[in-house]
């Protein structure tokens, strides 16, 4: 009998119109309910049967979590629900921190862009084609990674912060986040808390069933930059395997101070080779007080890659890391 | 080329219905003319999903096989890649196959010239190699031939008393436009308006006569021959009507702007609603009711169905044909590899065809560069991804397929035709559906410098990690040039 | 309550792929009740009767219960253990922390500590004490009568092990052996240095019951482990909690709990010979255990 594929369960929708209503039904449906934003990660869910909730709440309605607004001390305040082209036009964006307008802009496609919200993009689920095939592995609850066995299909997985689990975060605007230093805003029943982006995404080892730390009643509600850097140098870019419509197989974000011609301060993350966006510590320590060059760009990716380690299809991204680390050091402008 | 010897493998899944590596050698014949030759093909059952036919099936493979393989020639004998393969192209007197048999014309010299002129190959080729930055160029040529159509087909039309002439098509609406081109054969006949010609497709009720599947190497070919053969006929019954109801011999009446008329004087004639008319009133074979007896059964029961509805005209394809039909792409294309990240970007793309006569060149133009960039997609991203110990897809959406994009391609490819037509074809007109596939997806390889031993090449399998052990490497190719390659990478890698 | 967690495998074949998380709780509800409940029914230390002076003629004041070794392994197993437990179930019950590393090693911590203890037991000590015998049988059944109040209680004295500690250490034994075949298989599957994995090594349902015995096993810890950790600190049996640190009980301890001729005392050290000469500190140890005792 054919398996009708394209049917989406059933399930009670709930438009609220505000944000406080919005935490007191996720509070109330629990895992039961599903925060739906732009919808571009929830229908392909839906539309394979794979993620069934009971609740719906649908954001669309929450004017209150769109817009860009100046924030405290010089900085900028985006409401999760604003969609990535708002973001990746805004001239606030593309004038403060063109990372983040760039890694918008490089999204899927025009008309996703449009869809797509930039709390969506940064709590998307992975694109692991094993989980989104809906097997029972780690991250569903099951026993099993499937995409870490010697015989998986997984060019597209992690080269670190592996934890049983292989899968990579596929979001474009996270790393951007993190080398921004931004913050987000967690809305629940209890209050309003905040974590600094790199605190708010996590690996399979620490829960194996998340890529955030949004559990079930949690809302992103808005993404808080501070204050640009002044003069800082920035680089993005994404790599795929086509130019649009594509998750990254590794993408680059990287703030640098220079002054005098020396690296005073940098920021630099890599997103799609782990289960989070990677910030590069060591790197960032080992560049300060050197020169932009070339090959301080090359001793950094040669850092950044260390204790990288490749599965059976994807030991390209160990030297697509270290290039593209050299290339934001080396590139930014 | 003096010899071949070809070995092929293939992959048949459960039920090994694809005849690919068949095809493949037929093929690789008549690219190279190769004056010895030994063919083994395998075909083997695999537990494995089934497979199917997809576009230029067993050319777009032998292409991407062999191309590189001619371009090594090339560079150890010091001759040009285009040279090479105007040298090894059939002319007219080619040949294809084990039996040796001609095709019905071949114009792939006259294509790869107009080729070379368009993409400018002689200065362009200067740029192979060239390193700016990261970035590395390289030009390159794919050529590939396919079948390129059948015959024996019906073709179907009725003139009714509205005056129009109503092209009855049996092939499918695939937005190529040869449900339309195609039909364009019979007002080309009659010399009518296109805007007096409706065409009549969908399912069966409508009468349709026996057609080819809709295919880029059957269609155009079988159903300008077809539809030629049925407005021929048509005219036939024009003249004969004419001259039962105004006099004279057949012969003595010419047909043209929608009217039977008396040779030297238009005025003596009729328009097709009148002849329409006089079809129905004298029925017989001038409204259906007779049809020739070597026509398909599907044709003759859709001509019993439309008896009496107008002056009806059915015929077979019966045109003689000496020959294998086959059209040819070439394809040439520069691009820029970037050393660290593997991306390749095609910066120049130009292709040119022999498909005989052009039935429509914008829709030509379309099919030719739509089946290159598909043949680049199967090169660079396209692909199927099966869990090996599952044998369950995971490509199943466009994200995940990886097909090309428009940004992935040229903004303005560059196109033309030899525009010669086929003599053994009353249109002129060959197939142009399936060969651009093998030609784009050689063409992507070739100016990469490289060829690959497995497909598709996306741009990271350029990249590996040099600590050797860690995993398997993605593909057999290392580029010269990349931040981090051993020596054993270096003395092994393709060189542009 | 669902006993098992089950799931469609990638073929649509339903397998089980773990025990149902519910029963962590259904085994700390049941290990709670149990301890309420003994420390409701069984308020007072069960009398045995008067030391015989006879008896204690000749014998050592101190009197070695728990070679080193043993305390050792003891100890060491402890560590593991409740390393083990709380990797494995705090995160499952919402407290996150990256626990996966700290598992596995803390198993093979714990699987090292079984090897030496099977070690220890056949080289260096006497199999046949942790045997369970007619005679432990019918202590069970007297010691069962007196904590339950009933009046023809006799007195019973048991080996050197009590039947209470020999079933604990049986049951412990089952679900541990469990608990480290299971995951030594599901090393397979963790990425690690020590075995190569082996994702694919059984079938799904076969992994899927490796896992379900692994959590049973682990929830039957739970439940062991609080009814151990009750009983070391019940005033009664404090005595053989501190004998398990500092190696020695008393020689009235000793005829009070212990039957002579089922442990015979004249194969053991004394406590200071062993302990090399324990001196004023054992002293005061033993001061102090005898003033807590009941």
């Amino acid at each position: 009998m054919a398996v009708i594929r394209d049917m989406i369960p059933p399930f009670e929708l709930f438009q609220p119109a505000g944000v406080d209503d919005a935490v007191r039904l996720m509070q109330e449906h629990g895992d039961q309910g599903w925060v739906l934003a732009g919808g571009l990660d929830t229908f392909d869910w839906f539309k394979d049967r794979i993620k069934r909730p009971s609740a719906v709440i649908d954001l669309g309605g929450i004017d209150e979590l769109r817009g860009i607004s100046a924030g405290a001390d010089g900085g900028l305040e985006i409401g999760a629900m604003t969609s990535l082209t708002d973001i990746s036009e805004n001239a606030d964006v593309v004038g403060g921190y063109p990372l983040l307008a760039t890694s918008a802009g490089l999204v899927a496609t025009p008309q996703i862009r449009n869809q797509g919200t930039l709390g969506g993009n940064i709590a998307q689920d992975t694109r692991c084609w094993y989980y989104r095939s809906g097997w029972p592995c780690y991250r569903a609850g099951g026993n099993i990674c499937y995409a870490a066995t010697p015989r998986s299909m997984n060019r597209e997985h992690c080269i670190m912060g592996a934890s049983r689990c292989v899968a990579v975060n596929p979001s474009d605007t996270a790393p951007a986040l993190v080398a921004l230093d931004a913050e987000m805003v967690v809305a629940s029943t209890s209050g309003e808390r905040t974590y600094a982006a790199t605190d708010f995404f996590i690996g399979p080892d620490l829960d194996i069933t998340r890529m955030t730390v949004l559990e079930p009643g949690d809302l992103l509600t808005q993404i808080r930059l501070p204050a640009p850097w002044s003069g800082a140098r920035h680089y993005f870019e994404k790599i795929c395997d086509r130019k649009s419509w594509d998750f990254s197989l590794a993408s680059v974000a990287s703030m640098l101070n220079v002054e005098g011609g020396v690296i005073q301060d940098a920021r630099l993350v890599v997103n799609g080779i782990a289960p989070y966006p990677v910030r590069m510590g060591a790197a960032e320590a080992a560049v300060r007080g050197r020169a932009p060059s070339d090959e301080t760009g090359q001793m950094a990716g040669e850092i950044a890659v260390e204790g990288s380690r490749a599965l059976r299809h994807n030991d390209y991204k160990i030297a697509l890391t270290r290039n593209l680390v050299k290339r934001a050091i080396r590139d930014a402008a | 080329m003096t010899a071949l010897d070809l070995y092929i493998v293939q992959d048949g899944g459960p039920y090994g219905r694809a005849s690919d590596y068949n095809t493949a050698g037929t093929v690789a014949t008549a690219i190279y003319q190769p004056e010895n030759m030994r063919f083994r093909g395998v075909p083997v059952y695999t537990n494995t999903p089934p497979r199917s036919a997809q576009r230029a099936p067993g050319g777009a493979q032998i292409v991407a096989m062999l191309e590189p393989v001619v371009d090594k020639a090339a560079r150890e004998l010091g001759v040009d890649r285009l040279e090479i393969r105007k040298i090894n192209a059939p002319g007219h007197d080619g040949w294809l196959g084990e039996q040796k048999g001609p095709f019905t014309s071949a114009y792939v010299r006259e294509a790869l010239d107009l080729g070379a002129e368009l993409f400018n190959w002689e200065e362009k080729k200067r740029l192979s190699g060239r390193r700016e930055g990261t970035k590395v160029t390289g030009v390159g040529i794919g050529l590939s031939p396919f079948t390129a159509g059948s015959t024996g087909r019906d073709g179907l039309m009725v003139i009714r008393p509205d005056g129009k002439l109503y092209v009855h098509q049996g092939i499918g609406n695939l937005g190529t436009h040869s449900i339309a081109d195609t039909a364009r054969a019979a007002a080309d006949v009659l010399d009518l308006s296109w805007d007096q010609v409706v065409i009549v497709w969908g399912d069966t009720s409508r009468h349709l006569p026996f057609s080819t599947v809709q295919a880029g190497s059957q269609t155009t070919h079988a159903h300008t021959r077809a539809n030629h053969a049925a407005a021929t006929a048509l005219v036939g019954l024009l003249q004969e009507l004419a001259a039962n109801e105004l006099g004279g011999s057949p012969g003595d009446y010419r047909v043209a702007d929608g009217r039977v008329f008396r040779a030297g004087n238009r005025t003596v004639g009729m328009d097709f609603a009148q002849a329409a008319f006089r079809a129905i009133a004298l029925g017989g074979k001038f409204s259906g009711g007779e049809f020739p007896e070597d026509l398909n059964d599907v044709t003759k029961a859709s001509v019993t169905g439309l008896a009496g509805q107008g002056l009806v005209a059915a015929a077979r394809d019966n045109y003689p044909r000496e020959g294998a039909v086959f059209t040819w792409v070439a394809s040439f294309a520069q691009v820029e590899l970037d050393v660290e990240t593997g991306e390749v970007e095609i910066v120049d793309l130009a292709s040119t065809t022999d498909c005989g006569t052009v039935m429509h060149p914008r829709s030509l133009a379309a099919q030719t560069n739509g089946g290159v960039f598909q043949g680049i997609g199967m090169a660079k991203s396209q692909r199927w991804v099966f869990d090996p110990k599952w044998g369950i897809p995971f490509t199943k959406r466009f994200y995940t397929a990886r097909p090309p994009g428009m940004l992935d391609v040229p903004r303005n490819p560059r196109f033309a035709a030899v525009n010669q037509p086929d003599p053994h074809t009353p249109v002129g007109a060959k197939g142009i559906g399936e060969p651009p596939v093998g030609a784009g997806g050689r063409v992507r390889l070739r100016s990469r410098g490289c060829h690959g031993r497995t497909l598709p090449l996306p741009h990271t399998a350029h990249l590996r990690h040099d600590s050797g052990g860690a995993g398997r490497p993605a593909t057999a190719l290392r580029l010269a040039g990349n931040a981090r390659l051993t020596e054993k990478e270096k003395q092994s890698g393709c060189h542009s | 309550m669902e006993f098992l967690r089950r799931a469609l495998n990638p073929w649509g074949e339903d397998v089980p792929i773990g025990v149902s998380w519910d029963l962590i709780w259904a085994a700390v509800i049941i290990g709670a009740l149990f301890v309420v409940g003994h420390a409701l029914m069984v308020p007072k230390k069960v009398t045995t009767g008067e030391i015989d002076e006879n008896e204690a003629k000749g014998l050592p004041e101190k009197l070695q219960r728990h070679k080193p070794g043993a305390r050792v392994f003891h100890w060491s197993m402890s560590v593991a253990m409740f390393v083990l437990l709380i990797t494995a179930f705090f995160p499952l019950v919402g407290i996150q922390f990256a626990w996966v590393t700290i598992h596995w090693i803390a198993g093979v911590g714990l699987i090292l500590t079984v090897i030496y203890h099977i070690y220890h037991v056949f080289a260096k000590q006497d199999f046949w004490t942790m045997w369970i015998d007619r005679r432990d049988i019918d202590e069970g059944k007297q010691g069962l009568k007196a904590a339950l109040g009933r009046s023809e209680a006799k007195r019973s004295r048991s080996g050197k092990y009590p039947v209470d500690q020999k079933m604990f250490h049986h049951a412990a034994t089952l679900v541990t052996l469990g608990a480290v075949v299971t995951g030594v298989l599901m090393m397979f599957r963790v990425d690690n240095f020590l075995l190569p994995q082996n994702t694919y090594m059984f079938s799904d349902a076969a992994w899927g019951w490796v896992y379900v015995i692994h959590g049973i096993s682990g929830i039957g810890l739970i439940f062991l482990v609080m009814a151990h950790v009750y009983f070391a600190i019940r005033p009664e049996k404090r005595w053989m909690t501190w004998s398990m640190i500092n190696g020695w009980i008393d020689r009235d301890r000793y005829l009070e709990n212990h039957d002579p001729e089922r442990w015979v005392v004249a194969e053991q050290a004394s406590a200071a010979e062993v302990s090399g000469g324990g001196g004023t500190g054992q002293a005061a140890v033993s001061d102090k255990v005898r003033g807590e005792g009941p």
